[in-house]
This record gives C-alpha cells, sequence and structure tokens, in this order.
C-alpha cells in the first residue's frame, strides 16, 4: 500500500470509529433522556391525506393531546369518526392562518377529476386554544421567532423567503427543523435547544437535593402564576384577532361545524386573581365571540380532572395518562357531541 | 571588501545588537534559516536591510525586499556582492 | 451565513461535492468557489456585492496594466519613464481601492469627528453624515488587493491573467467575513492550478474545523452573553473582582472567537485543498508586546509589517531607522482599521506607544548587555520570562477595556472600576460546570504548547486511529450536548 493509500485508510478508520462512537453514545443517553417523538404538521398532514378524517384538530402543541382523544374516539365509534390534530407549535392565530392557508386548505379543498372532493369527509373542527394564543407576536425585542410558521413551511416556502428577506433568523429555524427531521433517531440532535440531555445528565450524576429542587420548583410555579395575572392586558391583540376571523370564516364558509375550545391549564399555576382577571376576561370574550359565529364553546381552563401531577416539567403539555384519563371525562361529557352524527 | 571580512562585519553586527557573543552558535552553517534558527525576527530583518545599505552603501530596491532574499549568511554575502559589484 | 451556522451542513457538503466530483480542472474548481462566495456573500448583503465585484474587477485591471508595464531589460531612460507610468497606475488603483474602503468605513467618522471639532468652536452642522452600511469584509478584501497591487508594483509577483483565480483569491469565502488576509505569491499560484484532495488535507481540515468550533461555539458564546455583555453594558455597577473577571472573560472570548474563526476558515480551506495562512499562533504566550503582535492576528499584522512598516523604517524618508515612529503610525493605522471611533484609535495609540516605549527599553537593556554579558544571561532566566509575560499580557488585557467598551466614557467608567473605584454588583449567574469545562480547556490548549506539551500532543498523534477516532466522536457528543445553540454574531465581521 503506497503512503497516500496509508494515509486514507487511517482517515477513514478515524472518521467511522468516530461516528460511530458518537452514535454509540447517542443512543446510550437515551437511558437517561428518551426521545419523545411529537406529532409535527408534516406527519398531520401525511395522516390528513391518507385518513380523510371527520373531526378536524387545530392548536398550537396542545393539539397532540388530542392524539389520544382520537383514538379513544375511533374505539367509541367503531372506526366511524376519524380525528385529525394538527399542531402548530408556539401556537397563536397568525400561525394558525399561516398553516391553515397553505398547509391544511390545499389539502382539504383537492378535488378530483370530476370536481368532487378528494377528502370529502370532514364536518368538524376543533379549534383549541388559550390565552396565550391571543397576544402579540413582539416579544418586546423583536418578534417571537421560535419555529413559528417555519414549523409548516416546506422548502418552496423557505426560499420565497430567503428571496424576499434573506437569511434571517425567523427563516433559518426551517434549516433547524429540516436537519432535526433527517435524525428522528437521534437523542443528540432532537435535543438542541431543549438542552434536556444536560440537565438529565447533571441529575443523574448527582442526586439533586429535594429542597433544593422544591426551591426551584415553586419559583417556576411564582413565575407561571405572574405571567397568566400580567396577560389580562395583552390578550385579544389586533393583529391576533383578526388572523382568527379568517380562520372561523375559512371553516364555517365551508359549512364546517365550529368548536372552540379552551385547554386546560396546570391548577398551580392559576391564581384567584389571574381566574378573576385573565383568564375570565378570556373566557368572556371568546364565548361572545363563539356565541357571534355560531360556534360552540368549551372553556376547559381549570374545570378538568387534571392535577398538577397530571402535567409535564414545561408546567405546559400534559403526561400520557393525564391526556388518557382527560380524554375519557371530555368524550362523556363536553365533547361527547363527537360520537354522534351531524345532521348534514 | 573580501567576503570572508564581510561575513565577520555581520557576525560583529549580530553580535553587537542581538546576541552578544553567541551569534555563531546560533548559526550552524551559512546556509542555515536565520528564520528557523531564531537569529533574526521581523524587526531585526528591517534593521539588518538599514544596516546593509548604509555600511555597504548600497541600494536594496524593494523587488529584493523579501526576507527569503536575507535569510541566511551566504544570501546576504551574495547579495552584498552582487550589489557592490553593480555599483562599481 | 456563517462557517459556524446550521447553514453550513447543507451549504458546505455541496460545494465540496461540485468541487471535488467536477472536472479535475483549476477554472472548474474556482468556479464551484466563486458561485459559493457569491451565495455566501449575498446571503449578508446582496446589494453591496456589486462593490466587491467592481473593486475586483478594478484591482484586476490595475494588475494586468502594471503587468503589461515592465522595466526588466529596458535601458535607462526608458525605465525611468516606464516607472513614472507604474507609479501613477499603483496610485490610481490604490486610490480607488482605498478610498472605496474610506467612503464605506471612515466617513461617518471623519464627519462625525470634523463637526465635533467645528462644534466646539462655534459652527454646527457643517458636514453632511454619510452612512452607509458596511459591504462585507471590505477591510479584508482590500487589504488583500492592496497587498496584491504592491507585490505587482515592486515586481515581486506576476500579475494575474486569470480573473476568475484572481476573483476567488480575493473573495473565497471563507476568508470573507474575518480573513485571514491572503498575501498574492503565496495563495494565487493554488489558485492556478488543479487542487488534489490528498488524505492529510482531510485529516487536518476536520481537525481545525473541530478545534475552531469548540473555540468559537463552546467558549466564546458561552462567555459573551453570561460575562462579557452584562459587565461591559454597565461598568460603573460592577465591583471590581467582576469587571477582572469580565476583562478575562473578554480576553478569552475574543480570541476564541476570532482564533476559532479563523481555524474554522483555515479547516474549510484544508477541504478544498488550499493552504490558508495561520492567523493565530498562540498569543498568550507571548513575553513581549513584539511577540504578540506575531502571534495574535498574524495575517494583519505581518500585511501591516511588510507593507507599511518595512516600507517605511527602510525608504527614504524621515522614517528611515526610525522603528519608534514606525511602530506609531503602523499601530495607529491598524487602531483605524478595526474601527472608525476615538476608542480603537485610543486602543492602537496606546499599543504604539507601549512598542515605541519598549523598544527604546531594549536599545538601553542592549547598551547594558555589550558593558557586561551578565546581563544577558539575566534575559535569558525564568524570572525575567516571568515577569515580562506577566506584563505583557496585563498590557494586552488592559487595552482590550477601550477596545471593546462602546464609548470613551464607558472605557474611563470601566479602567476606574478596576482599581476599585466603581460599583458593588456581582454577577446574577452562578457558574458551575461549563465555567469549569472552558477553563480546563483553555488552560489546556496552551499547555500543549508549552513543555512537555507538545510531546503528549505527538503521542495522541501516534494512538491507532481507530483511538482516536473514539476520541473524537466523544468530543462532538460533548459539543452536542454542551455548546449554547444559535451562534451570536462573530465579532470580527463587523470590520
Amino acid at each position: 500500500m503506497t503512503d497516500e493509500a496509508k494515509r486514507w485508510r487511517n482517515v477513514a478508520v478515524t472518521a467511522v470509529c468516530a461516528l460511530a462512537t458518537l452514535v454509540a453514545v447517542d443512543q446510550a443517553l437515551r437511558l437517561v433522556a428518551p426521545l419523545k417523538p411529537l406529532l409535527e404538521i408534516d406527519e398531520a398532514m401525511e395522516q390528513y391525506e391518507r385518513g380523510d378524517p371527520t373531526v378536524l384538530v387545530l392548536g398550537s402543541s396542545h393539539a397532540r393531546s388530542f392524539v389520544v382523544l382520537g383514538r379513544q374516539l375511533a374505539e367509541r365509534t367503531g372506526g366511524a369518526e376519524r380525528l385529525q390534530p394538527v399542531p402548530v407549535e408556539w401556537g397563536k392565530y397568525t400561525p394558525y392562518l399561516w398553516t391553515l392557508e397553505h398547509r391544511i386548505a390545499p389539502v382539504l379543498e383537492q378535488t378530483a377529476a370530476d370536481g368532487r372532493l378528494v377528502r370529502p369527509s370532514l364536518k368538524r373542527v376543533i379549534f383549541v386554544t388559550e390565552w396565550w394564543d391571543s397576544t402579540t407576536l413582539d416579544i418586546g425585542n423583536g418578534l417571537l421567532t421560535m419555529a413559528l410558521p417555519a414549523r409548516a413551511w416546506q422548502w418552496k416556502d423557505f426560499w420565497a423567503d430567503v428571496f424576499e428577506n434573506n437569511l434571517t433568523s425567523f427563516n433559518q429555524n426551517f434549516l433547524q427543523r429540516v436537519w432535526r427531521g433527517l435524525w428522528p433517531w437521534s437523542v443528540l440532535v432532537q435535543d438542541r435547544g431543549h438542552e434536556n440531555v444536560a440537565g438529565a445528565i447533571r441529575d443523574a450524576l448527582k442526586r439533586p437535593d429535594a429542597a433544593a429542587k422544591q426551591a426551584v420548583y415553586d419559583a417556576r410555579i411564582a413565575e407561571w402564576q405572574k405571567m397568566i395575572e400580567g396577560g389580562v392586558d395583552r390578550i385579544c391583540d389586533a393583529e391576533q384577532m383578526a388572523a382568527l376571523d379568517r380562520i372561523v370564516g375559512y371553516f364555517t364558509g365551508r359549512g364546517l361545524e365550529v368548536t372552540m375550545l379552551l385547554y386546560p391549564r396546570k391548577p398551580g399555576t392559576l391564581t384567584d386573581k389571574a381566574k378573576a382577571t385573565t383568564l375570565a376576561r378570556f373566557s368572556l370574550r371568546m364565548k361572545a365571540y363563539a356565541d357571534a359565529h355560531g360556534l360552540r364553546f368549551v372553556d376547559q381552563t381549570s374545570q378538568n380532572p387534571l392535577t398538577d401531577a397530571d402535567f409535564a416539567d414545561d408546567f405546559d403539555h400534559v403526561l400520557p395518562d393525564g391526556n388518557e384519563r382527560w380524554a375519557r371525562w371530555a368524550l362523556d361529557g363536553a365533547l361527547a357531541f363527537l360520537t354522534k352524527g351531524v345532521a348534514r | 571588501m573580501d567576503r570572508s571580512a564581510t561575513r565577520q562585519l555581520l557576525i560583529d553586527w549580530l553580535d553587537d545588537n542581538y546576541h552578544f557573543g553567541e551569534a555563531e552558535t546560533l548559526i550552524p552553517s551559512d546556509d542555515a534559516s536565520f528564520l528557523d534558527n531564531g537569529v533574526l525576527d521581523s524587526l531585526g530583518f528591517v534593521a539588518l536591510i538599514v544596516y546593509l545599505e548604509d555600511r555597504f552603501r548600497i541600494t536594496i530596491d524593494r523587488k529584493s525586499l523579501n526576507r527569503e532574499n536575507f535569510d541566511s549568511l551566504n544570501k546576504i554575502l551574495a547579495y552584498v556582492e552582487a550589489r557592490e559589484g553593480a555599483a562599481r | 451565513m456563517s462557517l459556524a451556522g446550521l447553514e453550513m451542513v447543507f451549504f458546505l457538503p455541496l460545494a465540496l461535492a461540485a468541487y471535488w466530483l467536477g472536472p479535475r480542472r483549476a477554472g472548474w474548481q474556482n468556479a464551484v468557489l466563486a458561485l459559493a462566495s457569491v451565495i455566501f456573500y449575498l446571503s449578508w448583503n446582496p446589494r453591496l456585492l456589486a462593490v466587491l465585484v467592481a473593486a475586483i474587477l478594478a484591482s484586476y485591471g490595475a494588475g494586468a496594466w502594471l503587468g503589461a508595464l515592465p522595466t526588466e531589460g529596458l535601458p535607462e531612460a526608458e525605465a525611468g519613464v516606464v516607472r513614472r507610468r507604474r507609479r501613477r497606475v499603483l496610485t490610481l488603483a490604490l486610490v480607488a481601492q482605498l478610498g472605496l474602503l474610506g467612503v464605506f468605513k471612515y466617513a461617518g467618522f471623519f464627519a462625525d469627528s470634523l463637526n465635533a471639532l467645528l462644534g466646539a468652536v462655534g459652527i454646527d452642522g457643517a458636514l453632511p453624515i454619510l452612512r452607509l452600511a458596511l459591504p462585507l469584509g471590505i477591510s479584508y478584501t482590500t487589504l488583500v488587493q492592496v497587498g496584491y497591487l504592491l507585490e505587482v508594483y515592486w515586481e515581486r509577483a506576476p500579475a494575474c491573467r486569470d480573473p476568475l483565480a484572481y476573483g476567488v483569491f480575493v473573495g473565497f469565502f471563507p476568508q470573507l467575513l474575518a480573513g485571514p488576509i491572503v498575501r498574492a505569491r503565496a495563495m494565487l499560484p493554488q489558485y492556478l492550478v488543479p487542487r488534489r484532495l490528498a488524505a492529510d488535507d482531510v485529516a487536518a481540515g476536520a481537525a481545525a474545523l473541530l478545534l475552531g468550533f469548540t473555540m468559537k461555539a463552546f467558549v466564546a458564546d458561552w462567555l459573551s452573553p453570561r460575562v462579557v455583555d452584562p459587565v461591559f453594558a454597565h461598568p460603573a455597577t460592577f465591583a471590581t473582582r467582576t469587571l477582572w473577571v469580565g476583562l478575562l472573560g473578554y480576553a478569552t472570548q475574543l480570541f476564541s472567537d476570532f482564533a476559532g474563526y479563523s481555524l474554522m476558515a483555515l479547516g474549510t480551506g484544508r477541504l478544498f485543498g488550499l493552504a490558508l495562512p495561520e492567523n493565530f499562533r498562540h498569543p498568550f504566550l507571548s513575553k513581549s508586546l513584539a511577540e504578540l503582535w506575531r502571534r495574535w492576528h498574524i495575517s494583519l499584522n505581518t500585511w501591516l509589517f511588510d507593507y507599511l512598516f518595512a516600507p517605511l523604517t527602510t525608504g527614504r524618508s524621515w522614517f528611515r531607522g526610525r522603528t519608534g515612529a514606525g511602530f506609531l503610525v503602523v499601530f495607529l493605522v491598524s487602531g483605524l482599521w478595526h474601527g472608525a471611533t476615538w476608542t480603537f484609535v485610543l486602543w492602537g495609540l496606546a499599543h504604539g506607544v507601549a512598542l515605541a516605549g519598549h523598544h527604546a527599553y531594549d536599545g538601553f537593556y542592549k547598551g547594558l548587555c555589550r558593558k557586561d554579558r551578565a546581563w544577558v544571561a539575566r534575559r535569558k532566566s525564568r524570572g525575567y520570562g516571568l515577569a515580562s509575560w506577566v506584563v505583557t499580557q496585563l498590557f494586552f488585557v488592559l487595552t482590550l477595556v477601550p477596545f471593546r467598551a462602546p464609548s470613551l466614557a464607558a472605557a474611563v467608567d470601566f479602567g476606574k472600576g478596576l482599581v476599585g473605584l466603581g460599583g458593588s454588583g456581582r454577577l446574577a449567574e452562578r457558574f458551575g460546570l461549563q465555567a469549569a469545562a472552558i477553563t480546563l480547556f483553555f488552560v489546556a490548549y496552551h499547555l500543549l504548547e508549552v513543555g512537555p506539551g507538545p510531546r503528549w500532543l505527538q503521542r495522541f498523534r501516534d494512538l491507532p486511529a481507530a483511538v482516536r477516532g473514539v476520541a473524537y466522536g466523544l468530543v462532538v457528543a460533548f459539543l452536542m450536548v454542551y455548546t449554547p445553540l444559535g451562534a451570536s454574531t462573530f465579532i470580527y465581521a463587523q470590520f
């Protein structure tokens, strides 16, 4: 073997071993920070295209709870009712509108050669929201750019935005998403931006002091309480409400039965003051809105069977067991109408 | 001026300004690189140019103002000889 | 787009594939690099690409013109005429290049300063302030082109006859944001021949990219928002110890950011089979200011040395032999090059004065050595070396105050705080494992250069490839867990 060939062999061996080590460490990290595969818009739309659902659920990451509810609904109706959640991570009405117009509508409206709808089964829409959705995108020092429509984008949308605005932190989120999508099995790649692995390693190496953990927990609860209380003057931002109008108008215009559902919040984060101000005001406004537009209104913000223990560490999302209980309760109660047909 | 005298002048200059008697020990051969053997840094090189021009009454044109042309005893001697010859 | 950004995982493989899988011809390879560099440039400011292209065409044309006016072999009378013509071409070309830089970078500064001066004597708003967006990397590309023009003028390098090769020589994308400032004699010949991919290129390139990325994304990007920015934003409120931590943190951040990016540029170049010049050589090990400037931002300082200092101090002007004055001029220019503000000028002046002072001290010490050889041994002693190192590094770090401070007033506040005349605030963040890891890395990086360090490094390099591979895999895994996501804007790109 020539010297150069030997050198190439060395490079190859080094590279292969480096990659093998990286993958091994990556998979070993599953033990401390297991992957939590989450439904995203791409997969949701693929499911929609294949499944021709009867119920569409549009909302933020909270819409993912409806994966469980959809399964229970299918069981209860022998498959007659098919529910498809479309979760738009990070929420807010303008991103929902973008997703509706660019991803959902083309699939919903797709017609065959004879002019008939390819997917005619859709009868109902559940619009999942909470007070935060209606506040402005402007976070004080710029717009919230965490994955918003970029998560719903396709390559053509990315190029169009780059052409117009050049590479920005907003459209770079799309590249983050594509990159993550290439490695769904990798804990290290999926963790970027969440930093759960670093925390999990720290906890695994050092048994955390229970008192210290409680102190951190209490501090975070206080933060959330303050945030919710502080939202009272920020709800129902004009731009967001205008987007909501267009979303609701689109669905009602197609003759679909629309339900507005206010998603459960972690009980410990809701002070009496918040319930009396931010949440009450939002509930009243949305009820009035629903009544004015002929929508069904379901407020599950604090009226739900969930306890603090049912919520994940992020205080925002519900754990699997909690989702099961909540779904059963909802289908027995406020969402029981889903198990019955709709007069068309 | 003959080569060995010029050579001695250079060694004396290096000793007087940089190495204080140890210049010869730093230069293993007359072809040894000044840069690689730590004989002269870039500032020293500039000082050398001024010294050569003043002492030997030659002009070092910009084209030749390259460290490579002056990076060993032999190279310096060759350059000085050539310019002295040209001046005559 | 930045070499440390996520878009590189898409951009670089495509560029490398087109480069190496296409025809093995210099023209094709240069065309790929040119296209990649245009895309890179467009991702920053599309409208100003025309400025760079115009500058490149102008300097290429001037170089070709000079190449068509040789003086070799001509009788003296004719040579004199040609020389005068060459000087006119050079002057025109330099005015164009430096004029462009001056307008974009300094017009606002000079107008501001002049207005301030006139305002002090009662004449207000005399000059309109021209504030233009800075074309990407104009400070770097201008120096590359000026260097080329001077080399061709002094007939040390032939004029380039390949406009595409020349364009890539000036605008190669890894060197666009922050150098290194390349030289015609070392780089142009590389672009004029087809490049082959050697195993060493891949190995060295990947290693440089990994090390550079670690320095930039793991060290610099962690320090910046937690330690440096808060302290420099409100220096008057922080305690002395905190200010010192912030200042040392800034020195670490500045070095890691810049040296890291330079390493990534070098590594990227190697992957294309190109050898870009080294830009940093462990400057924090320097025992004198002169040595530091030979180890920090090497490409800029050798440029200033070769094209400003050496001609100035070996020419026939007043500056001939006047090393101290030469330092003052060079560092004033360096200060201005870094930025169009008075804090940078102050910084440059400080270094020029210190270097001139050290040169004078050096002359004095040499006098002592001539009289008594014992002084030579003293200078070579460990104590002297340690003292020199401390003084050098302290000076360098202290001059970073005006370098980084947003204004002269803030710099003064910071300086006051450093000697105990400031506030009492501390940083909010509690620093744990990550700070320790960064410190360990930084210390190890320097220790591997001194004493037994190089031997350990060689022992690592002699380990079997598989073992080294495992080590690299672990490093990458570590980085993926602990580097902050989203690199901050690269510091030296503002130049």
